[in-house]
């Protein structure tokens, strides 16, 4: 398979991959044969000739006629909608396509910085990034059907939610173990895990306990020190507009019970009627 | 696969396959002189010396005869507000090819494309003062075309 992927690399570059430097050769192809004259003679002139071994050294590297531009016309990132169309093996060669774009932009990207020049055009980055993430979205799903239909289950990586040895709730993706655990051939294997059945999370840490109480209360506080505020504002408008809309305060506040805020107020006026 | 969930090593065949490499790898300057038939990259950090070996051969069919691998700790400085932040870690890769080849790092900065900048700077600079002294001229109507008015 890794054999096709170069010898195909270009004709698919140039059927499927409007976007980067492939359009750019397009471009220069069909616009001036006076540049590649130029060009030619440059090499004759200057450069003794690569030897084929090193050719794929060169790929490292962006074309020569990009070298000190100040501006690399590209166009944009491939979609998800557009690689779902594509066969599997298009999309195994296309992802070969992107990492070695994506080499050659960190390599120049390198070399700028050390020269202390401008890298044209560093969102040339973000679009291969972009596409490289949408591709594995693609090959995701279809990896998930294919186990769902065989196997019944999605065929992700196992994980659950844990509690760590800080009290945060993370999401633990589980580790593949050269033994099962709690069936093992020697019993001083693994010891230590033996009987857990909590992966080794759950801990009594007198000083993290001590610590998470303390938390608590702090953002219990802080969450209703808000309520407060929000309440009292809202018994302030109340005063000034007696008959504002209820629908539109609570759509304003949507933490407060409005209709409960409003009977408390009448109550409390009540209250007060009573007494003068 | 395309969980990216790296299978532990298990002896016999078929071994393990990575269908979609995520390694990447950029060519560098070397800060020291080399060899000429020595080759420097900075690689992703988790990349060994076999994988290192692997992507040249089957991705960019160059040809490998050794690889040396070295973890490089990222360059710590002093912040304006008084603490130390750090560059992140990096893993760089010596690859030596066979001995009748030579590779030499190209000027990816030629003198000429940097000449023509310069001319283009100039070129915009002029214009956009021709175009300071037409506004200075038609200083009483701006905003306004130049055909309009007496």
């Amino acid at each position: 398979m890794l054999s096709a992927v170069r010898s195909l690399s270009l004709p698919i570059a140039r059927q499927v991959l409007p976007t980067l430097s492939t359009l750019a050769k397009r471009l220069s192809s069909d616009q001036a044969p006076k540049d590649e004259k130029h060009k030619d003679e440059k090499t004759e002139d200057q450069k003794p000739k690569l030897d084929p071994r090193l050719k794929g050294l060169m790929e490292f590297f962006d074309e020569p006629r990009h070298w000190g531009a100040s501006e690399v016309r590209v166009g944009r990132a491939w979609r998800a909608e557009e690689l779902r169309i594509k066969s599997n093996s298009d999309l195994h060669k296309l992802w070969f396509v992107l990492l070695k774009e994506r080499n050659m932009l960190l390599s120049m990207e390198h070399e700028s910085k050390q020269e202390f020049r401008l890298f044209p055009n560093p969102e040339r980055l973000d679009k291969v990034e972009q596409s490289m993430e949408n591709l594995e979205v693609v090959v995701r799903e279809r990896n998930r059907a294919y186990h769902l239909l065989e196997t019944g289950e999605s065929g992700e990586r196992p994980g659950m939610w844990v509690t760590d040895w800080l009290g945060r709730v993370i999401f633990y993706r589980k580790l593949e173990h050269v033994h099962p655990p709690r069936v093992l051939p020697y019993p001083s294997i693994n010891r230590k895990f033996r009987y857990r059945k909590d992966y080794g999370f759950t801990q009594f840490n007198p000083d993290v306990e001590a610590f998470l109480k303390l938390y608590r209360e702090k953002r219990l506080k802080k969450y209703l020190a808000r309520m407060r505020r929000q309440r009292s504002a809202v018994l302030r408008l109340l005063e000034k507009f007696p008959k504002v809309d209820p629908e539109a305060l609570q759509k304003e506040f949507p933490l407060l019970d409005i209709p409960w805020i409003i009977q408390l107020r009448e109550e409390r006026l009540k209250v007060t009627r009573q007494i003068s | 696969m395309s969980t990216r969930w790296y299978p532990i090593f298990r002896r016999g065949n078929p071994q393990l396959r990575i269908f979609l490499p995520n390694f990447f790898m950029k060519l560098v300057k070397p800060e020291n002189p080399q060899p000429k038939n020595v080759v420097t990259f900075i690689v992703s950090t988790e990349m060994t010396k076999y994988d290192v070996r692997n992507y040249l051969e089957k991705i960019y069919k160059v040809p490998v005869v050794n690889v040396a691998t070295h973890n490089r700790l990222g360059a710590t400085k002093m912040c304006d507000k008084g603490y130390v932040v750090k560059d992140e870690d990096y893993k760089i890769a010596y690859v030596t090819l066979p001995k009748d080849l030579e590779f030499q790092f190209p000027n990816l900065f030629p003198k000429d494309a940097e000449e023509q900048q310069d001319k283009d700077l100039e070129e915009l600079q002029s214009l956009q003062e021709q175009q300071k002294k037409e506004m200075e001229k038609h200083w009483d109507r701006q905003g306004t075309p130049t055909w309009f008015g007496i």
